[in-house]
């Protein structure tokens, strides 16, 4: 572990974000005490589909791509977390081997609270308990909406709606618009979307002669963020 | 590396953890990582990886308990096997085990905690 990483959680970057966000200075240097803090390399996984849990993972800095595997050992990617979100929290609270595996998509610094001490803390400060609930109904809505575009909408919405999503979550400001900072692979981004890299790269390509969205070395940029909302076809 | 467990600490180990059995294989300690859980092998392969070289946990041997306790960096890493039964041993538990009445139980426990 660097040197740079905070020991306290006061000091964690992602405090603000995460589910320890209303805890008190007390409360913060037990949790302290007792967390353990990796840094994750790219690739690294944080727990694989199929095993048993062990507790939950806290992004403090960084992003993990979720994934199930498919027949054939196709890679579907499910979810995609960053700092201040939590993994594992499912397993722990339905008493089931995880459902998909979570890996590192660069340095990702990742604190971990075992099973024991989660749940009693869960017990005994409402706040944390408000703040996985907030968690798990976000991400329920996140996946009932995924579902629906997966049936319902072509794969050029669909590629609409996640450089939308990753605007929202993972960009910057940039000369000709945003600049979208997390680095996925094609393969990655069809496997979120559900489709092939050639199909992909085909809206992108759309897209881009579209002048919608450009290109800065490997980052996406996004230029006319009102005409992407439209080609989203968004029903809220 | 690893600890050679007494049988008597097995068994009580075996009724106060849930037995695990891995179902795929996993890289569950990485070089350079604090253990988040230390293991003892049951059954099965746990594979020790340090540069080129490769070797096995032998059964009744647990592996990443002290550094688990002294959140000291791991210096290998390490693979776990499908089929491989396990008893996983987090921070909680041998907190929890250096309370309990048995005395060479206490013991185990804090003589790892105590030596971080």
């Amino acid at each position: 572990m660097s040197k740079a990483a905070p020991k306290k959680c006061q000091d964690c970057p992602s405090l603000m974000e995460g589910v320890f966000c209303d805890l008190g200075d007390e409360s913060l240097n037990e949790l302290s005490t007792h967390k353990i803090t990796n840094l994750y390399k790219k690739g690294q996984t944080l727990f694989v589909e199929g095993n048993p849990p062990f507790g939950l993972y806290c992004i403090s800095t960084g992003n993990v791509k979720v994934s199930k595997l498919g027949s054939g050992g196709r890679e579907n990617i499910v979810r995609l977390a960053g700092a201040g979100d939590v993994l594992g929290h499912r397993s722990i609270f339905t008493d089931q081997y995880y459902s998909a595996t979570a890996t590192a998509l660069e340095d990702t610094r990742v604190c971990f609270l075992d099973k024991k001490y989660i749940l009693e803390k869960v017990s005994k400060e409402p706040s944390v308990s408000k703040h996985i609930m907030f968690r798990l109904g976000r991400d329920l809505g996140a996946s009932e909406t995924k579902i629906a575009s997966l049936s319902q909408k072509s794969v050029f919405e669909r590629t609409a709606e996640l450089l939308l999503l990753l605007s929202a979550s993972h960009s910057e400001e940039c000369e000709d618009g945003r600049k979208i900072t997390l680095k996925l692979t094609r393969e990655e981004m069809a496997s979120y979307l559900g489709t092939s890299s050639e199909t992909l790269i085909r809206c992108l390509s759309e897209l881009k002669s579209e002048e919608v969205v450009g290109q800065e070395g490997k980052n996406i940029v996004i230029k006319n963020e009102e005409k992407l909302v439209e080609f989203a076809n968004l029903s809220y | 590396m690893t600890t050679e467990l007494d049988i008597d600490i097995i068994n009580y180990l075996q009724g106060f953890c849930s037995e695990i059995v891995y179902e795929r294989d996993e890289v569950i300690i990485y070089e350079g990582h604090v253990p988040r859980v230390g293991f003892v092998l049951l059954e099965g392969k746990l594979e020790i990886i340090m540069s080129k070289t490769k070797k096995n946990v032998l059964p009744n041997n647990a592996i990443g308990v002290k550094e688990l306790a002294s959140k000291e960096p791991f210096k290998y890493t390490v693979k776990i096997y499908p089929n491989t039964k396990v008893l996983p041993l987090d921070r909680s538990t041998l907190i929890s085990l250096s309370k309990v009445k048995e005395e060479n139980i206490r013991n185990f426990a804090n003589d790892l905690l105590l030596s971080a």
